[in-house]
């Protein structure tokens, strides 16, 4: 399975966020898309998801040889800022979420199984959404793409603002999850993408590239990868 | 369909269960008894959802009254009681079929759009035709009901189950043109902000004065016209199957939903109520924010100097133009009885005297804090309370007293321009004299001390803000609209016999004492970043 894009390119009124994105990602691997703030990780991720509209280039999903493009059912987008309906529980969010996506379940998982999974307890469960942390947030909207298991799977910035428990947790799920999956993870926190991920793809001046792997075992990683960031910076 | 109606109104009534015991558990005396009580009451709320079609038709029918009743019915039966029979349809028509034409419940941002169909993954078809049609057929029944009750114009008895007939279709029928607009130019309505506005304003503004200030008879031949009916009916018709056999709804909802749209929202209304007291740097000019402004003062009282400084706007401003605005319509009163008519003088005279319950929301329109209160949390507070060395019991307390001084200032300063005028008056034109006055100025200076103490206190035991910048308690806006309603309500009672002023003026001095001791007990305590 691999998700390719070709040619993405997307403006802002007269300021260019991505120029030609092409790139081909892979499924099993964690990708970290590693970016600046204002490098045009969201957009990026909000073009893929159809939330807002690219200028030109396709995505497209190859799965066993055959290639279509790209559709809203083949991804989950976890959104930084979660988005979810505060006076329902955790519990009754999810119980409806299964009740409509029926048809994709894995029928031997109860609903309390998705939760220990996430190891968000009993009567927490049970709290209005609203009195969530994002966090706890956060793990829900990880449940809804645990429980529909779409091909691709968007996470905007997941971690940066979490706790430490959570974060590991969250990591520990991904690791698990990642073998049937194509993940990608933004983030601007160089020490998070080294950590978690199998790739890191670098978003600057609007084109993606893949870092070589050599490179994240180089002891100067981390200055090669600031002096690409500045150096491209100043070209501006 | 049914299935997604079913979930819909599941979602929708767990909602609604899950507020209200939300508001129950904020109560005195259930907030303990209820405190181990969670939401998991699942399986039972599925049976409660049964309630929900009786829920929606009640409330359907309940929205709709009020909107025809207050809208329609009431305007053309008290204003144009002599015209109604032309001004109640000339509104019926303007609100239900032209103001119609200009919304879109398709196209309309909704965030549960957003959450059933983009989150939890509902067919988007059956989402939009689940909801469309069940809640215009509501709409439908609640207005055969109210027409039947209230209209009585129309050619025949049971004109009125034609009319929401024919208001059901060309509600179809919009819809569809939405529809249609979005499908083939990616029009929406919703996109042009103030176009939408202003059609809004032109159409409700044309339609009252055709209604009020015309004996056009036009809209009454219309819509009991046989003729409008069918058309109506082919136009519903033709929408109805338009909306049927619409495929692309994934695409409406996605793009009329967006998420930049949505946190570009968030962003606008995160800290709306606070809108009217952010600071602007262009505000202050370099002379405002000299630092050798204050060097006599310290510590608290700095700071407490500084913030007043920065918000005279908010604060001496007011001051200014309330007590200048007093005094000349006092000057004013005093021409015109010298000069003109003779009677005004002794009747603001003996007015103020027999009517003074009236003082009472005239000093609370005077010496309203509530601004400067949100100005305190959103530009001091807001930040200072994170730090231990402010929270500390002395500290606060410090601040406390002195920013009541500020406001008390601020108050009296009108007050007293008040005192003088109404003195003035009563002296001059009754036959009042000095000591018959003191109740009526302990009054005003007690009603200024009270307002004065009244919100400040509410701050500082309430503290009803949170960090993310949402009003927590609904006590604090209970009591403040507690407050403003009977200060209100007063001046539709006569005044009572002035004996029983010592009381009053007795009441609000021991409030105003108890106020203070309770922050100097409490505040320590509640008053914090919740």
């Amino acid at each position: 399975m691999e998700l390719i894009l070709e040619h993405i390119c997307k403006s802002f009124d007269d300021k260019e966020v991505l120029s030609d994105i092409n790139f081909t990602f892979q499924q099993g691997k964690i990708y970290a898309l590693l970016g600046r703030n204002g490098a045009g990780k969201t957009t990026l991720f909000n073009i893929l998801a159809e939330e807002i509209e690219r200028d030109m280039g396709e995505a497209y999903l190859t799965i066993g040889g055959e290639r279509k493009r790209l559709s809203i059912d083949d991804l989950s987008y976890m959104y930084s800022e979660p988005v979810l309906p505060d006076f329902l529980t955790g519990y009754e969010f999810i119980k409806f979420f299964m009740d409509i996506n029926m048809d994709k379940l894995d029928a031997d998982i109860t609903i309390d199984d998705y939760f220990n999974l996430i190891d968000i307890n009993e009567s927490d469960r049970h709290k209005l959404i609203k009195a969530y942390s994002k966090g706890m947030k956060n793990k829900l909207q990880m449940l809804m793409f645990l429980i529909i298991r779409p091909p691709v799977i968007l996470l905007d910035e997941p971690l940066t603002s979490l706790d430490v428990v959570v974060a590991l947790e969250i990591k520990r799920l991904l690791r698990e999850i990642r073998k049937d999956h194509i993940i990608i993870f933004s983030t601007h926190i160089l020490q998070l993408a080294k950590d978690l991920c199998d790739e890191i793809v670098v978003l600057n001046e609007g084109v993606l590239s893949l870092l070589d792997r050599d490179h994240l075992e180089n002891p100067n990683f981390e200055d090669e990868i600031i002096e690409l960031l500045k150096e491209k910076d100043t070209n501006a | 369909m049914l299935k997604a109606l079913h979930i819909i109104n599941r979602v929708k009534i767990s909602s609604r269960l899950n507020s209200l015991l939300y508001f129950i558990k904020k109560l005195p005396i259930l907030k303990r008894k209820l405190r181990t009580t969670n939401y998991s009451f699942l399986k039972l709320k599925g049976a409660i959802g049964i309630i929900s079609i009786p829920y929606n038709i009640v409330s359907t029918f309940l929205k709709g009254f009020l909107v025809f009743f207050t809208t329609m019915y009431l305007p053309s039966n008290f204003l144009a009681k002599e015209k109604a029979a032309i001004a109640l349809p000339t509104l019926i028509f303007f609100f239900y079929f032209v103001l119609r034409l200009v919304s879109s419940y398709m196209l309309e941002f909704d965030l549960n759009k957003f959450i059933m169909v983009k989150q939890m993954r509902m067919n988007a078809r059956e989402y939009s035709l689940a909801t469309i049609f069940p809640e215009e057929i509501l709409k439908l029944i609640s207005k055969v009901i109210i027409f039947i009750l209230f209209l009585e114009f129309g050619t025949f008895k049971m004109y009125g189950i034609t009319l929401a007939i024919s208001i059901f279709s060309f509600a179809m029928f919009t819809e569809a043109i939405h529809l249609y607009l979005f499908d083939k130019f990616d029009f929406t309505i919703y996109k042009h902000n103030v176009l939408l506005v202003i059609l809004y304003l032109i159409i409700v503004f044309v339609g009252y004065i055709l209604a009020f200030g015309s004996s056009i008879e036009i809209f009454f031949m219309i819509l009991t016209s046989p003729v409008f009916f069918i058309v109506t009916i082919i136009l519903g018709i033709w929408g109805s199957i338009y909306i049927l056999k619409y495929k692309d709804y994934y695409r409406v909802i996605n793009k009329t939903n967006n998420i930049e749209f949505l946190d570009n929202q968030k962003e606008l209304t995160k800290d709306i109520y606070f809108n009217e007291v952010k600071i602007k740097e262009k505000d202050f000019s370099d002379e405002d924010l000299r630092i050798d402004k204050f060097t006599k003062k310290e510590g608290y009282s700095y700071l407490n100097a500084i913030f007043f400084d920065r918000h005279k706007k908010m604060v001496y401003k007011p001051m200014m133009i309330k007590s200048i605005f007093i005094a000349v319509l006092f000057i004013i009163a005093a021409l015109v009885t010298e000069l003109f008519h003779k009677e005004v003088g002794p009747i603001i005279g003996r007015f103020s005297y027999e009517s003074f319950n009236m003082f009472v929301f005239l000093m609370y329109v005077l010496c309203n804090s509530q601004r400067l209160i949100k100005s305190m949390f959103y530009n001091c507070d807001l930040s200072l309370l994170r730090y231990g060395f402010y929270r500390r019991g002395d500290a606060l307390l410090r601040m406390f007293f002195l920013r009541l001084l500020r406001i008390i200032y601020s108050n009296l300063v009108p007050t007293t321009v008040l005192v003088l005028g109404l003195g003035y008056n009563i002296l001059k034109y009754t036959e009042m004299g000095f000591s018959d006055l003191i109740p009526i100025v302990l009054l005003l200076y007690a009603l200024a001390m009270f307002f004065s103490v009244h919100y400040i206190f509410m701050y500082y035991i309430f503290q009803p803000f949170t960090s993310s910048l949402e009003v927590k308690s609904p006590f604090y806006s209970f009591i403040n609209f507690l407050v403003y309603f009977i200060s209100y309500m007063l001046i539709q009672v006569p005044a009572p016999s002035i004996v029983f002023l010592p009381m009053v003026i007795g009441f609000l001095l021991v409030y105003t004492a108890i106020a203070v001791i309770l922050v100097y007990k409490k505040a320590p305590r509640t008053f914090r970043i919740k």
